[in-house]
């Protein structure tokens, strides 16, 4: 065996005539995944539903289309379908946070009270808009958000057009600038090649 | 400060899991692949397939943990629902919610939602915790919900009172309907059957308001389905009241079972739950994994403890 294949799809394909090196794309996404999930719904589901996206999308390796050479997109949809099976305890935490300042699922990584972070007001705000979000909506702002996704990332893990993941970012924005005060008019093109932090 | 900057700002002390916490979910992977077709795992009942055009639809995994064995049911019969069999039951049923009143919902309207879940006998969760409680309002007639332009199929209450309201009678007919209303990804491996049958189980968790008539005619079509069985006696749901539980029958070898609960007067819908069809353990790799689950066993529930109508967002019924 040579040096092992450095994109997703390679290692794909390759995992169809050797299965077990499937694995090796769990050891490059799985952490990320695990995070973006824990802070959807918190603790309590990122061990399930990481290793459930990894065994799903195993089994539907044959189907992947290998012009992809990553793999990120296909593996966070897996996860976002996994995700919005939990959608009413994703909202009913973010309406929590906006009601109390307390968030149920940043208080689930949080281990000792000392640590406790009451939100400020308009994080608040903007929790409670997330939670009034569409739950499509939601998945694209926060993979935009929280995942670093690019546009075409974006259509690419929830299987629509680009131009369907751009309207539903506008208008997931505007809610958000509502909810900050701003003036929801403004919103700056956001241009699809997002990196934050 | 941009509002994206805010919205990425939101949890971001959530931290990277270290290495130990992945390695389970390593072995499972691992031993799917040894295997060569990631057969053999426990997965969510409600996975959609991948890809994200699908709903999320209350689909079945149909295998679970292979094990010998079959669980036999203790029958206590009780006076009120007749248990001796599924379809004597939803035909019963049928008859009681076709007499119920119609509900008349009018577009603008909220659905309150107060439900109940419990996850005990999970891996982190804390076993035998109490149900957490939530509410929610779900527009009635959701005009996101009724986009069709997006790829995006979750259903509208009003979709699904009017599918309700407009099934046919031939229980063939209501099948494709509610297929057509929570279409399966194509990755899921149930066949045409199973899917439709799972449709006709997620229309009956999803739909409320009830369209009484078309409720029984859902009932009539499940009282035709060879798949569904009955619990030959009353369970307690996990709010300690008196259930009947309708549950798919995925085989003598599965060792989970997905309920659905009755109130065993009205046969108002309740809720949903997994059940341990019998004692089994984990297999991670054909190689147990030291974490057992007892017959009786509930590793998840959703009750709908009230549904009611509301004229606006947040109104209590």
């Amino acid at each position: 065996m040579g040096e092992p294949p450095t994109d997703d799809a390679l290692v794909i394909q390759e995992s169809l005539e050797r299965p077990e090196t499937f694995a090796r794309l769990y050891d490059r996404h799985a952490a990320e995944i695990h995070r973006y999930v824990l802070r959807r719904l918190g603790d309590s589901h990122a061990d399930d539903i990481t290793a459930q996206t990894f065994l799903i999308a195993f089994r539907n390796r044959a189907r992947y289309d290998l012009a992809r050479a990553s793999a990120r997109p296909w593996l966070y949809g897996i996860a976002g379908n996994l995700i919005g099976s939990h959608r009413r305890s994703e909202v009913r935490a973010l309406r929590a946070l906006a009601r109390t300042g307390v968030d149920p699922v940043a208080e689930s990584w949080s281990e000792r009270a000392d640590e406790r972070v009451t939100a400020e007001a308009s994080q608040q705000a903007l929790a409670g808009a997330i939670a009034a979000l569409p739950a499509k909506d939601r998945h694209v702002l926060l993979l935009v958000a929280w995942a670093d996704f690019t546009y075409q990332e974006c259509a690419d893990a929830l299987g629509v057009p680009v131009g369907t993941v751009r309207s539903r970012l506008s208008r997931a924005r505007r809610k958000m600038r509502k909810a900050l005060g701003a003036d929801p008019t403004l919103v700056s093109d956001h241009n699809g090649a997002v990196t934050h932090g | 400060m941009d509002d994206m900057t805010k919205v990425h700002e939101l949890r971001a002390d959530a931290p990277a899991p270290d290495r130990a916490r992945l390695v389970p979910g390593r072995q499972k992977l691992l031993g799917a692949a040894r295997k060569g077709s990631g057969r053999g795992m426990r997965l969510d009942w409600r996975v959609a397939a991948a890809g994200g055009a699908a709903t999320v639809v209350t689909i079945a995994v149909m295998a679970a943990m292979l094990a010998g064995g079959d669980g036999s049911e203790r029958g206590v019969r009780p006076a009120g629902p007749d248990l001796t069999s599924a379809t004597a039951l939803l035909e019963q049923a049928a008859d009681v919610v076709s007499r119920q009143p119609e509900p008349h919902p009018r577009d603008g309207q909220w659905v309150y939602l107060k439900t109940a879940q419990c996850r005990s006998g999970s891996s982190d969760a804390a076993p035998g915790a109490a149900p957490e409680v939530g509410e929610e309002w779900v527009q009635y007639d959701s005009p996101v919900r009724e986009d069709d332009t997006d790829g995006d199929t979750e259903p509208s209450q009003r979709r699904l009172y009017r599918l309700l309201a407009s099934l046919p009678d031939d229980p063939a007919g209501i099948r494709k309907r509610a297929a057509d209303m929570f279409p399966m990804g194509k990755d899921t491996g149930l066949t045409r059957e199973q899917a439709e049958t799972f449709a006709l189980l997620s229309t009956l968790d999803e739909a409320y308001p009830v369209h009484p008539r078309g409720m029984a005619r859902l009932f009539r079509a499940l009282a035709a389905d060879p798949g569904i069985e009955v619990v030959p006696h009353l369970v307690k749901d996990p709010l300690g009241r008196d259930a009947v539980a309708l549950y798919p029958d995925l085989g003598s070898k599965a060792v989970e079972r997905q309920e659905y609960l009755l109130d065993p007067a009205t046969f108002q819908y309740r809720g949903t739950r997994s059940v341990a069809a019998r004692d089994y353990e984990e297999k991670v790799d054909g190689v147990p994994s030291g974490t057992s689950h007892k017959k009786g066993e509930v590793s998840f529930c959703e009750m709908k403890t009230t549904q009611a109508l509301v004229d606006r967002d947040g109104e209590k019924p």
